[in-house]
């Protein structure tokens, strides 16, 4: 009797013992390649005494976020904001950033040595010791992560929380980081450049007629963008209707076949990251009736540099793109092609093959 | 010695009423034997006396104490029931379930103090389960199990015990063992006990006093000491049809046969 | 002494385990910290730096915050088993566990998502789903165990056409998210400032639970015998249900749905006892506690949830159990 217990305790705590070893051992690889980062890292209140150096900002979650000075090391827990912190310039100070970078093209264009930096959250989760650990001056997060932002702020660690949902918001993100990072002037001149084409486009559309344009989801065709959403802002800025705004709701909004030929799209966009082609869309049988399948105007925004179609801070290319798509005559597509090429080596600093820009 | 348990135009079912409209007394030391046949209604009987359903009517009294004003502790107190069928509660000692005999007295926050641990000594002793204690209940046998509760019912310290076929898992030397028990717990005149039976020959053995069920109702009661075999006979063939009664010419004593 | 002393050698092993993982647990992290910085911040040094402030505000608490939740769901396992009379009873499996989900997910999408709200949510949804479990059970006037695992499978299933229900109205950038991690379990979000409440509901309750070991040993004898015990089975279920389940939404409302501890835990204990007296309940708790821990090791090291760990850990103790019954080890009514 009594040895069997013995034996049934001793298996559990062989058990146990060997899922601990395989947590240690991860754990060891992973403290020993950030290990290098906290050494030479210093305490952030070195600089305490200049209080006139400071900055105050309010982010977009409306907390006020103070800094001692221009943030010097940053942690971006976010897409979007680390694009900006490219955007901006600011891509050496640059510490660690989101999971899954290695999907995005842009690091790999703009900056491959983000890739080699800690990871340390999705959109779900942020691994908070790891961001402690990089001792930024700055943590940049989504309005999802907000929850943690506190936590952080009680270890001493500045946190601005930013919620691009939309061209303005985007603006006001780009104007956010700039002040603290002390770039005015870079985000002052990515601002500017979106007004500019904004305006231009508004221009040169203003005459022509305003074509009917369905945009599908990325995971299915049979979805689309209510007038709620960016994509419906992306058509408009561009000079056309969106198909989805007389829907209701805040996100993708499933449709029928009927639907959509009720819509009747002159034509028909995919958005960069869609799970079909263009060709799935052109010989589906049940929307060969469709004006923009009849008239071969099926086209799929490019995905190979960024997500144009979101809110990033090249986003306005896309709005230019959809432009080129919807009124090649007064925008024509070669033209857009230059302006991109242009933007990124302005802005980003690295000239795009125009192989990427496709329609 | 004094009327124990009374019992007063008791009516008792779940739906309907199974038992209707019952009156006895028992004294102290009496073993009294309910016979019936099936769905008769003695289980209904016994839970009715507990006030265990949801209908039910009429008075039962412990040493003239209403037992429906009482709370159920102060009940459990009076009256102790070992039911047909008690679950094998895996994981549980035989120890621990002797001691949980001693609810009634010490509540539900009270550990079990040396007086307790003293009863459920002196009961495991009697009863010959003092190598089971420390045992597993689901690992017993289904006999040593009823022996397991009928000390529990002992620990439990009622005046009024109550058994529903005390001995339907136990083996003939076994069941009688157990009545020789019952009977020395009872010889205080302290205590009294009902006990359901379904063997004619058991009840006619062992109880002084037998109550006959049909129906719900009493249509009987036998004292097998003092009632005559003709009575026995004509009361136990109505229960049992075709049940012959003998007697035994050297002891005197009832016994029965089929025909 | 010799019936104590598998007592005395389980609640060591389960005291050694327990408190060994807890250890370990302030040693893993991202945030690299020494044994020697460790040892200067326990004793009170470095006062003031980073590496205190990740250890009291991120990491012991997490510890805590591990050992309290699995001591919980192990406890209120073990309490359901008993009750129940039922090797299946969990919170998971008698609703409370996704009722308590379900109040959560409502407070993220339908109100502002605060600590408060959420809490107050999983524990009003929580007592909800136990309500409606206790409502058909007594609806059906069938006081049997399988009754309330029968009911509380249809109160789950109720929750979860809830919360794909809220999961589909959730805006899928930020909501959806929370959900999600909310259902799955995780302590990466768990700060000193959170620890407090939880605590307390789970100590109270232990305390309460504890004492009750009476009623809770009484209730495995069946109703019938319970009753004749003089112990109204009815009222005391009731009691002790509410006390665990305050004390599982309390725990859920911080960390999310962790799958499987509360049924686990309890088998886990059985076996190492080999009873259901004595320390069984305490011991439920502590290995509940290390199963938690356990799980949270390598949780912590990929960020991911912790119910892909719980999960990994119940397979085997679930499998054994299902060899173990066919011994009929768990009596014949298990």
């Amino acid at each position: 009797m009594k040895h069997r217990t013995w034996k049934r305790i001793a298996a559990l705590a062989l058990s146990l013992s060997l899922a601990l070893g395989c947590a240690a051992c991860s754990n060891g690889a992973g403290s020993s390649a950030s290990g290098g980062v906290s050494a030479s890292g210093s305490a952030p209140a070195e600089s305490a005494s200049q209080a006139e150096g400071q900055i105050v900002l309010t982010d977009q979650a409306g907390r006020e976020v103070v800094l001692e000075g221009p943030a010097q090391s940053i942690v971006s827990c976010y897409y979007i904001s680390t694009y900006a912190a490219i955007a901006l310039g600011a891509e050496d100070r640059v510490a660690g950033l989101e999971k899954k970078a290695d999907t995005r093209p842009i690091y790999q264009m703009a900056a491959p040595e983000l890739l080699e930096k800690p990871q340390v959250g999705t959109m779900k989760e942020l691994d908070v010791e790891a961001t402690a650990a990089l001792e930024p001056e700055l943590v940049i997060m989504p309005q999802a992560l907000a929850d943690y932002a506190g936590t952080l702020t009680q270890l001493g660690i500045p946190v601005l929380v930013v919620n691009p949902e939309s061209h303005e918001a985007l603006v006001e993100m780009l104007q956010l980081m700039g002040t603290a990072l002390g770039l005015e002037d870079r985000a002052e001149a990515l601002a500017s450049y979106y007004q500019e084409q904004l305006d231009r486009m508004a221009e040169l559309t203003q005459d022509a007629g305003a074509p009917v344009v369905y945009m599908g989801s990325n995971s299915s065709f049979l979805a689309t963008a209510p007038a709620s959403m960016y994509q419906s802002t992306l058509i408009r800025q561009a000079g056309g209707v969106n198909a989805g705004d007389s829907l209701e709701g805040d996100y993708w909004t499933e449709v029928s076949y009927e639907d959509v030929l009720a819509m009747a799209p002159q034509v028909v966009v995919l958005p960069a990251g869609a799970e079909y082609t263009v060709q799935d869309v052109v010989e589906d049988p049940q929307l060969s009736a469709l004006p923009a399948v009849q008239d071969g105007a099926v086209y799929q925004m490019p995905g190979g540099i960024e997500e144009w179609d979101s809110p990033v801070p090249s986003g306005i290319l896309g709005a230019m793109w959809m432009t080129s798509v919807l009124h090649p005559d007064v925008y024509s597509f070669e033209e857009f092609t230059a302006d991109a090429q242009d933007f990124y080596q302005t802005f980003y600093g690295f000239s795009v093959d125009a192989s990427l820009i496709t329609k | 010695m004094g009327t124990m348990l009374e019992v007063r135009n008791l009516w008792a079912g779940y739906t309907d009423f199974v038992v209707r409209d019952l009156s006895f007394a028992v004294a102290g030391g009496e073993l009294v034997g309910i016979l019936g046949r099936n769905g008769s209604g003695k289980s209904t009987l016994l839970r009715g006396l507990t006030c265990g359903l949801r209908r039910r009517r009429g008075q039962v009294l412990v040493r003239g104490e209403d037992c429906a004003a009482l709370s159920p502790r102060q009940r459990a107190r009076r009256m102790a029931l070992l039911p047909q069928h008690t679950p094998s509660s895996p994981g549980l000692r035989v120890e621990e379930v002797l001691e949980l005999g001693r609810y009634p007295w010490e509540g539900p926050l009270r550990p079990p103090g040396s007086q307790t641990r003293e009863l459920v000594r002196r009961a495991a002793e009697q009863f010959g389960i003092e190598g089971l204690l420390y045992r597993d209940c689901a690992a017993l046998s289904q006999g040593q199990r009823q022996l397991v509760q009928l000390a529990r019912v002992a620990v439990q310290g009622a005046p009024v015990l109550l058994l529903d076929e005390p001995n339907s898992a136990l083996d003939f030397p076994n069941t009688h063992q157990f009545f020789r028990t019952l009977t020395g717990l009872l010889a205080g005149g302290e205590r009294c006990a009902l006990v359901v039976l379904h063997d004619p020959a058991l009840a006619l053995r062992w109880c002084g006093r037998l109550l006959l069920l049909e129906e719900g109702r009493l249509v009987g009661e036998l004292r097998p000491g003092e009632t005559g075999l003709h009575a026995v006979q004509s009361a136990l063939g109505r229960l049992y049809p075709g049940l012959q009664v003998r007697q035994d010419r050297e002891s005197g004593r009832l016994f029965c046969a089929m025909e | 002494m010799k019936k104590r002393g598998r007592d005395w050698a389980a609640a060591a092993a389960c005291l050694l385990l327990a408190g060994g993982l807890g250890t370990v647990s302030l040693f893993v992290g991202s945030f690299p910290l020494s044994l020697s910085q460790i040892g200067s911040i326990l004793t009170g040094g470095m006062e003031g730096t980073l590496e205190a402030q990740v250890f009291w505000q991120l990491r012991f608490p997490r510890m805590c915050m591990g050992l309290l939740a699995g001591w919980a769901l192990g406890l209120a396992g073990g309490v359901y088993q008993t009750v129940f009379r039922n090797p299946l009873a969990s919170p998971d499996l008698t609703g409370v566990a996704s009722g308590a989900s379900l109040g959560a997910a409502c407070a993220i999408v339908l109100g502002a998502g605060t600590r408060l709200e959420i809490m107050g949510g999983s524990f009003l949804m929580g007592m909800a789903a136990l309500a409606l479990v206790l409502l058909l059970v007594g609806a059906a006037r069938l006081e049997r165990t399988g009754s309330y695992i029968l009911a509380g499978v249809i109160v789950s299933s109720l929750a979860e056409a809830g919360l794909m229900t809220l999961k589909v109205m959730a805006d899928p950038e930020r909501e959806l998210a929370a959900i999600e991690v909310w259902t799955m379990g995780s302590l990466s979000a768990m700060t000193a400032d959170k620890l407090p409440l939880p605590a307390a509901a789970v100590v109270l309750c232990t305390v309460a639970l504890l004492l009750l070991r009476r009623p809770i040993l009484m209730l495995s004898l069946g109703d019938e015998q319970a009753r004749s015990l003089g112990l109204d089975p009815v009222f005391w279920r009731g009691v002790l249900l509410t006390l665990t389940t305050l004390m599982v939404a309390a725990v859920v409302s911080v960390l999310g749905a962790v799958a499987f501890v509360g049924l686990i835990a309890p088998h886990i204990a059985r076996l190492l006892l080999g009873r259901r007296g004595g320390p069984y309940l305490p011991l439920c708790g502590l290995v509940g506690g290390a199963v938690l821990l356990c799980a949270d090791l390598p949780a912590r090291v990929y960020t991911l949830p912790l119910s892909i760990f719980t999960v990994l850990l119940a397979v085997p103790v679930l499998a054994a159990l299902l060899w173990r019954r066919k011994e009929g080890a768990y009596g014949d009514d298990a």
